[in-house]
């Protein structure tokens, strides 16, 4: 490695300020990406009390020379930037400030060596300042101990989470460095306890490489759902693992998103995947991901954010593009037969039908005929009236037991079930939210729910939160909750998937000081569940108190997602379409 | 193969197969029946793969054999025959058509081969006994109404049926109410752990008993249930769930009794949640000395309240209820007293009736 320098003033300024340090992990965040840079293959993650008392990552990388001890702790040092050239970084580092961010804030003790024959050293760091430098034999590599985090900022440390949810982040954390460097070994113990082991790989193929790391990840099942895809399109090469259309999650937590190696955590990206997915899947669904992007140095900005989870792209716009083209082309290269759903597809054939319509006038040229058809499906005498009364008309019929047609006074309209119930269900829910009164059945047989203990703590820190929304919930045991009732309007659904995706709410949301502002998100999820499914037979009068029901709900024309939850055609529209106008 | 059979009884018996053959099946074989013939008599077999309905028929033999026709089509065929006609089944091999003729009326179907028909194997039901139709069907007709839907937990999709000291008990719950029928047996099961009956099988047998009033044959495996009624038997899977242990959630210190009478306190709910459009009623009792208030309130304002003349003596209470649930269970008690034992904390109310004194429900309220 080269030696260290400081960074001449100038492009100190050019990187920007702020923080790297939020939470514990963040700190294995930096420790484990030095370890990385330092080319290491065997990277040892211990953490104590979700990190807050001790975090210790241990590396057998080439090590830090005693020369340069002083140096790796001062502020905008780094042996990463030789050339001063911020447009060509392919380490993970470069801004020199993690170690003397972390020194600043907590005990350190670091213990390295570069050989295995050369005495090693170990000094001890607080609150930035260097001790003595001892010998301290070891093998090649180093080991960073960080002691009572935040020590010096009492502040910060109340922010901190519980000791589940922070062990939580470290362990999203080091996935997703794990994922991107496959020929690394990587163990993380917390409180003594193996949370990963997940061995290195020798396999020369990238995509075995990262089956392995996988599967040793988040085991075989979730692995068979995904397929490999690599795209070498312009000057980019997008590959990895991606999931079956079937495989879907309510949040984006399984998404792992690489530009360069280095996860990234950008909406944008987002978007873009679930742009590629949006014929095959429902738009409340997240697809799961492992999705490395490649290219030139020069394109990327990695320097947008000092925690460099952002990056800017040169063209954005056309990476885009590129992006959902290629993934959809792995995933028509599944054959999965949802592949062949495709708007656009569905869309042209209708154009194309409205050209041949020639052909389609005469069959129902003959007005009796079609008189007498309409006569029949009156069936009930009072229709006429009946229609002049409801804006949304009297349902006819269900089709494909998901979408109902019904007659209005000038026309027919044709409603979405799912989307039309799940936004009643959804401004109710808000509504009873709003004014405190939503009605609650208690369970006579509670139901236990088994859960993860990160997932349980998280719940019960939002117990007062989901009781406003009458969800009780209790803690049954280290690994599961007891739901004791549920909103009247939830009676019927599969309470338990209910709580898997209000878990996964909780856990994207994050912070319950913004839960408030997330309250619609959590509403959608539960009108969702609480909602009449596609797919399911109705009757008559069922239809028709939907209609009703639709029309006393204020914004009942569009899902809680933008889309129509009904499309109204007029007579003169169905006319036009025959040709007899 | 070639019989004769009279319509009557024909039509009766196919019009047993209708709900268990899957209208729109995958595998075409299932939309079949399979008609076998013995010595004088046919027999005639649906299945579901879950559920198999077989039945034997008084036929007159001309040539043995056995085959599986559409059942939709058979029926609609023999449906529209005169009633008093006698009508001729003849298999023809050579163009794989069965004839069918009445009066002066011809016609054909293809038909299957009965190879791939599936049926149920033969199992060891290692328990058995007689139960008097009506028994089994009160057993099961008092208590469906409580079944539940649920993906999650298998138990509620279906009715319980277990022995409790002399007594055969079924219990069905959707874990937010509860109904339990009790009715005495003379012959005891041995080492009987308890069934569930899956909820397809529950409406067919309750269909298949009404109006029969003899005794039915009730036999038990680890996992089928089997019942001969009549010349009939139907021969279902079992739910494999276990179920709770509801015996513990039926409240033991409920005190607060208010009685007053089945129609009229079902009237009243009835009227009063008449103003709620929602799906599911709420209606609220307000109870004082020998009053109790009904309330419902709808959108916009609306509500609907009416008093009834009750029996109560005790601290005044005030409970929410789904009106359905309540509606449900007066529906089976039908007439007579109904007392509603109500705790003072949020236990389950518990509805029983003189008039059916082996029955039990369990109603848990709602919190507004
Ligand atoms: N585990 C390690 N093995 C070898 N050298 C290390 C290790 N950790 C840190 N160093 C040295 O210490 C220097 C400072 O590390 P630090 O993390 O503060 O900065 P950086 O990695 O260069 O940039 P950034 O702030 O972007 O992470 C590094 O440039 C590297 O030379
Ligand atoms: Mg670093």
């Amino acid at each position: 490695m080269n030696e260290i320098k400081e960074l001449p003033q100038e492009l100190i300024n050019k990187i920007s300020a702020g923080e790297v340090i939020e939470r514990p992990s963040s700190v294995v965040k930096e420790l484990v990406e030095n370890s990385i840079d330092a080319k290491s293959s065997i990277i040892d993650i211990y953490i104590r009390n979700g990190g807050k008392t001790e975090i210790r990552v241990s590396d057998n990388g080439v090590g830090i020379n005693s020369k340069d001890v002083k140096l790796a702790f001062k502020r905008h040092a780094t042996s990463k930037l030789s050339d001063h050239n911020l447009q060509k970084i392919s380490t993970l580092g470069f801004r020199g400030e993690a170690l003397s961010s972390i020194a600043s804030i907590s005990r350190m003790k670091i213990y390295t060596s570069i050989s295995d024959i050369a005495d090693g050293k170990s000094f001890e760091v607080n609150s930035g300042l260097i001790g003595e430098l001892k010998p301290s034999p070891r093998k090649i590599g180093t080991t960073i101990e960080v002691n009572e985090l935040f020590y010096t900022t009492p502040a910060r440390l109340k922010f901190l989470k519980t000791e589940n949810y922070e062990t939580l982040l470290i362990k999203q954390c080091i996935q997703k460095l794990a994922l991107s460097n496959p020929e690394i070994e990587f163990n993380f113990y917390s409180n003594e306890k193996k949370i990963i082991s997940s061995l290195a790989s020798n396999n020369p193929n990238s995509n075995k490489k990262l089956e392995h790391r996988i599967v040793s990840l988040f085991g075989s099942e979730f692995f068979k759902n995904l397929i490999w895809f690599n795209e070498k399109i312009d000057c980019y090469n997008f590959y990895g693992f991606i999931g079956l259309p079937t495989f879907h999650h309510s949040n984006s937590a399984k998404q792992f998103t690489f530009v360069n190696k280095r996860p990234i955590h950008d909406r944008y990206l987002y978007n873009s995947i679930k742009a590629a997915y949006k014929d095959f899947l429902s738009y409340d669904r997240f697809p799961q991901v492992v999705l490395f992007i490649n290219s030139p140095l020069e394109d990327v900005d990695i320097n947008v954010h000092p925690t460099k989870n952002e990056v800017r792209f040169k063209n954005m716009q056309n990476l885009r593009s590129l992006l959902v083209r290629s993934i959809k082309k792995g995933l028509e290269s599944a054959g999965h037969r949802s592949s062949t759903i495709n708007t656009f597809k569905t869309l042209d054939i209708i154009n194309k039908n409205k050209n041949n319509l020639n052909f389609m006038t005469k069959k129902v040229e003959d007005p009796l005929l079609s008189n007498n058809y309409f006569k029949e499906a009156n069936s009930k005498n009072s229709t006429e009236e009946i229609c002049q009364d409801y804006p949304l008309g009297l349902a006819k019929s269900q089709f494909h037991e998901t979408y109902i047609i019904s007659q209005t006074k000038n026309g027919i309209v044709i409603i979405d079930q799912h989307a039309a119930h799940e936004r009643i269900v959804y401004e109710k829910l808000k509504k009873n939210y709003n004014q405190n009164n939503l009605e609650t059945q208690i369970l006579l047989i509670p139901e236990i729910i088994e859960v993860i203990s990160e997932e349980l703590d998280i719940l019960l820190n939002h117990r007062d939160f989901l009781a406003r929304y009458s969800l009780l919930i209790e803690k049954f045991s280290n690994e599961s909750i007891i739901v004791r009732e549920v909103p009247l309007i939830l009676i019927n659904c599969n309470i338990s998937l209910l709580m898997k995706d209000i878990i996964s709410d909780l856990i994207e949301i994050g912070d319950s000081q913004i839960l408030e502002t997330n309250i619609n998100k959590i509403c959608s999820s539960m009108a969702c569940h609480g909602s009449i499914r596609a797919g399911r037979q109705m009757y008559q009068d069922e239809m028709n108190k939907l209609l009703r029901e639709m029309e006393s709900t204020p914004f009942s024309g569009q899902c809680n997602h933008g889309r129509p939850t009904y499309i109204e055609l007029n007579l003169n529209q169905i006319e036009s379409l025959f040709g007899r106008k | 193969m070639d019989f004769s059979v009279s319509k009557k009884n024909l039509y009766s018996c196919l019009s047993h197969f209708q709900s268990v053959v899957e209208k729109r099946n995958t595998i075409p074989i299932l939309s079949n029946v399979r008609i076998k013939t013995f010595e004088s008599c046919i027999e005639i077999t649906a299945t579901d793969l879950a559920l198999e309905i077989s039945e034997k028929i008084d036929a007159k033999i001309n040539l043995s054999g056995e085959l599986t026709v559409p059942s939709q089509l058979l029926f609609d065929i023999v449906r529209k025959a005169p009633d008093n006609s006698e009508i001729d089944l003849r298999e023809e091999k050579d163009s794989g058509q069965v004839f069918i003729f009445f009066g002066d009326s011809k016609f054909s179907i293809g038909y299957l081969s009965t190879a791939d028909f599936p049926v149920m194997e033969n199992e060891d039901f290692d328990n058995k006994m007689l139960i008097n139709a009506k028994d089994l069907s009160y057993l099961i007709n008092n208590c469906k109404f409580s079944m539940g839907i649920d993906e999650s937990r298998q138990y509620l999709n279906g009715i319980y049926l277990h022995q409790t000291l002399d007594n055969l008990s079924s219990v069905a719950t959707d874990g937010h109410r509860l109904s339990r029928c009790q009715t005495k047996i003379t012959e005891k099961l041995n080492d009987f752990k308890g069934i569930i009956i899956p909820k397809k099988a529950v409406f067919e047998i309750s269909k298949l008993l009404e109006g029969f009033d003899k005794k039915v044959e009730l036999k038990i495996s680890k996992s089928k249930i089997q019942l001969s009624i009549d010349n009939l038997i139907i021969t279902s899977k079992l739910l494999n769930a276990s179920f709770p242990d509801y015996e513990s959630v039926i409240p033991k210190n409920n005190n607060l009794i208010m009685k007053t009478d089945c129609n009229a306190f079902s009237e009243t709910i009835d009227r009063v949640s008449t103003v709620s459009l929602e799906k599911f009623r709420t209606v609220k009792l307000d109870i004082s000395n020998d009053l109790c208030v009904v309330s419902s309130f709808g959108q916009e304002k609306s509500a609907g309240t009416e008093q009834i003349k009750v029996k109560y003596t005790g601290p005044n209470i005030n409970i929410n209820f789904n009106a359905k649930y309540i509606l449900d269970v007066l529906n089976v008690l039908k007439a007579g007293e109904v007392s509603l034992t109500f705790s003072e904390n949020t236990a389950p109310t518990i509805l029983k009736s003189e008039n059916s004194p082996n029955s039990l429900y369990l109603i848990m309220q709602m919190r507004s």
